[in-house]
């Protein structure tokens, strides 16, 4: 397997009305060629501005560091102009909300003849030729019909197809899938994550994909990372994640979920998640954990290797290797 | 047990007007001929995709949308019939709670407030005293009584919701999508909550969800619906071990399992097409569009419902071949 990009402590705060908050606190993570990532984690956990950092749309109050490696390049020290080469060349990406990334005004020949054009640096003819390629490889009937329709004409499971369309038109080597079937019907997300499969096999790229659904991992990741207050606390290959969790907040969160096969006791998690502005010191789930020892509270547990395919950051487990 | 809400034929038909002058009136027929009963104390998951009209079923059953057609009893009286004057007094036995908890509370007003509003109505008499142990029923303190809406988490919110619906002692709650907008770990506390409620106070749910997993877990009773139509209703168990209807089976294989050895164990079917506009709907078997099992005499005649088990009603023609 060989290395695609690799997250290394990144660090990100923001500067807010009310403080600092520190959204990103030393992530570490590796995609490898051809797999599906899965970063899964609740609301705030910092999944989504992990992606946003990978291709550097960050607002300008933010402060990163750390390093984000690329092709033996690090992103976080390119300039604009070489960003633009990269983002949605190389690394594309597709977000949740398809109707907001699709301008309402203009039909979708015009809006993805005006991107590949741009990219490819091709006649306008040509542009719409490619497009028609694109929307036949991502299984929409009747192309031309679709071109010349405005986003409100069509359905939220055809608008996401056009978007991964326009995401593919490039061969990225990296797809950024961030909640793409969240605002969809069980039925048409199906659809949609057999499709990314589909493709991923057709066109060999990586997808990092980022939901909260944890049935959704399950059944598209190839390995998994869970996150929690800005925190990776937990990365393993899906099958041993599932069938040995070893973070408690793993633990927890595999505990809370139904199981729509049969009917078991839930356990939620106590409490809530930490405000970000005055996160807990030492391990930031310290608060909420059942196993919480004296050393939670002062010190950040690192990610450790467990195993070669299974990495905690967890004082349960610190002895194991490097301590 | 007894029976505590029925529905009969139940329409909801929303007239808008089109051609010049407005002259032709058509119909968007949301709940078109709905049937069925609930007893006292029991919870019914009313489960389909956008569109199929389940919310509409929800809130026309409390009189929030004047039904078109149709009966609907509330223990034992027919509730169509009464003026909305005097139908207040049955509707405080028949509370709702939303999917946002927070565009349901108003953001001016103190959690206090929120709650004691309804029971200023009711002249309560310590209205301090009562808030509070409503507060602990839901697992909230006293110190959240003074606090405002934006100051509480979406989790603690919900519960505000559910206090205030408890506060004038329901019978019937209607709960639309009352998790989706929460986190898993929170979604939890609050379907325990729900069915200790339950529990304890004997309410009769309808239970309004897309969320199959979350419908295994609370439910009793499961009605499917497509279309403004149930296609299917029985016990949890009838519908998802034995499910009959072509549609049923497809929607439960399209649900993500949290489990990724299951992945290899099944069979790949997924269902095709998305769901048609209901201004618009098919002929004969709305279904049939879909349908990997359709023949001619589904696009002409609508199915009856064939009773294949005791109270497992399913509307399909071949109800009884498929297997």
């Amino acid at each position: 397997m060989k290395e695609l990009l690799s997250i290394q402590d990144l660090h990100l705060n923001f500067r807010t009305f009310w403080g600092m908050a520190y959204v990103l606190d030393g992530v570490n993570l590796t995609i490898y060629e051809d797999e599906v990532f899965g970063l899964v984690g609740e609301t705030g956990c910092g999944k989504s501005v992990t992606s946003m950092s990978i291709l550097k749309l960050l607002p300008s109050n933010a402060e990163v560091s750390g390093k984000i490696i690329f092709e033996g390049k690090n992103l976080l020290e390119l300039s604009e102009k070489e960003m633009k080469k990269i983002r949605g060349r190389k690394i594309s990406m597709v977000f949740q909300d398809p109707m907001s990334s699709l301008n309402p005004l203009f039909k979708i020949k015009a809006q993805m003849s005006d991107v590949i054009k741009l990219h490819h640096n091709i006649s306008k003819e040509e542009a719409l030729k490619k497009a028609k390629e694109l929307l036949k490889a991502v299984n929409l009937p009747d192309p031309d019909r679709i071109l010349e329709s405005y986003p409100h004409q069509l359905s939220g499971g055809m608008r996401q197809r056009v978007m991964i369309a326009l995401a593919l038109s490039f061969n990225p080597s990296l797809l950024i899938a961030d909640e793409p079937t969240t605002a969809l019907d069980v039925t048409i997300q199906k659809q949609i994550l057999d499709l990314i499969l589909e493709l991923k096999e057709q066109y060999h790229f990586s997808v990092l994909l980022i939901t909260h659904d944890l049935g959704v991992v399950a059944e598209t990741c190839d390995r998994v990372g869970v996150m929690y207050a800005g925190n990776m606390v937990e990365i393993a290959d899906v099958e041993e994640l599932f069938e040995n969790p070893m973070h408690p907040y793993t633990q927890g969160l595999l505990s809370a979920i139904p199981d729509p096969r049969y009917k078991k006791p839930l356990k939620p998690l106590r409490g809530n998640v930490p405000s970000l502005l005055d996160p807990p010191k030492g391990c930031r789930f310290h608060p909420r954990c059942d196993f919480m020892m004296p050393v939670c509270k002062n010190k950040k547990p690192p990610l450790v290797e467990y195993s070669k395919t299974h990495y905690v950051a967890c004082h349960l487990y610190g002895g194991n290797k490097n301590e | 047990m007894s029976e505590l809400v029925k529905v009969e034929n139940l329409k909801k038909y929303f007239p808008f007007k089109e051609g010049i002058f407005s002259r032709k009136v058509r119909y968007l027929k949301a709940v078109d001929g709905v049937t069925f009963s609930m007893e006292k104390g029991e919870t019914l998951a009313l489960v389909g995709e956008t569109g199929s009209g389940k919310t509409t079923t929800g809130r026309t059953m409390l009189r929030l949308y004047e039904p078109t057609d149709g009966k609907i009893y509330f223990e034992g009286k027919d509730i169509t019939k009464i003026p909305l004057r005097k139908f207040k007094k049955t509707r405080v036995q028949m509370q709702m709670i939303y999917q946002d908890p927070y565009s349901s509370l108003n953001p001016r007003m103190s959690i206090f407030n929120i709650i004691a509003e309804p029971l200023r109505e009711l002249k309560y008499g310590n209205l301090e005293e009562k808030v509070l142990s409503l507060l602990e029923s839901v697992g909230l303190r006293k110190e959240h009584m003074y606090k405002y809406p934006d100051e509480i988490s979406g989790g603690q919110q919900q519960r505000v919701a559910i206090a205030r619906a408890l506060g004038v002692n329901p019978k019937f709650l209607v709960l639309d999508e009352p998790t989706s907008a929460l986190d898993v770990s929170v979604q939890a506390q609050i379907l325990n909550l729900l069915e200790n409620l339950q529990k304890e106070k004997g309410f009769t749910y309808l239970f309004i969800s897309h969320d199959l997993s979350v419908v295994r877990y609370i439910s009793q009773r499961v009605a499917i619906m497509y279309l403004g139509k149930i296609m299917e209703i029985g016990s949890v168990e009838q519908i998802f071990e034995s499910p009959q209807h072509p549609y049923t089976k497809l929607l439960l294989q399209s649900v993500p399992i949290p489990d990724p050895k299951d992945k290899k164990k099944r069979k790949k079917l997924i269902l095709p097409g998305e769901i048609p506009s209901p201004l618009n709907p098919p002929s004969g078997c709305p279904f049939h569009t879909r349908c990997p099992y359709a023949k001619e005499i589904c696009k002409e005649k609508e199915p009856e419902y064939v009773e294949v088990e005791r109270g497992h009603l399913v509307k399909c023609h071949f109800a009884e071949v498929i297997k």
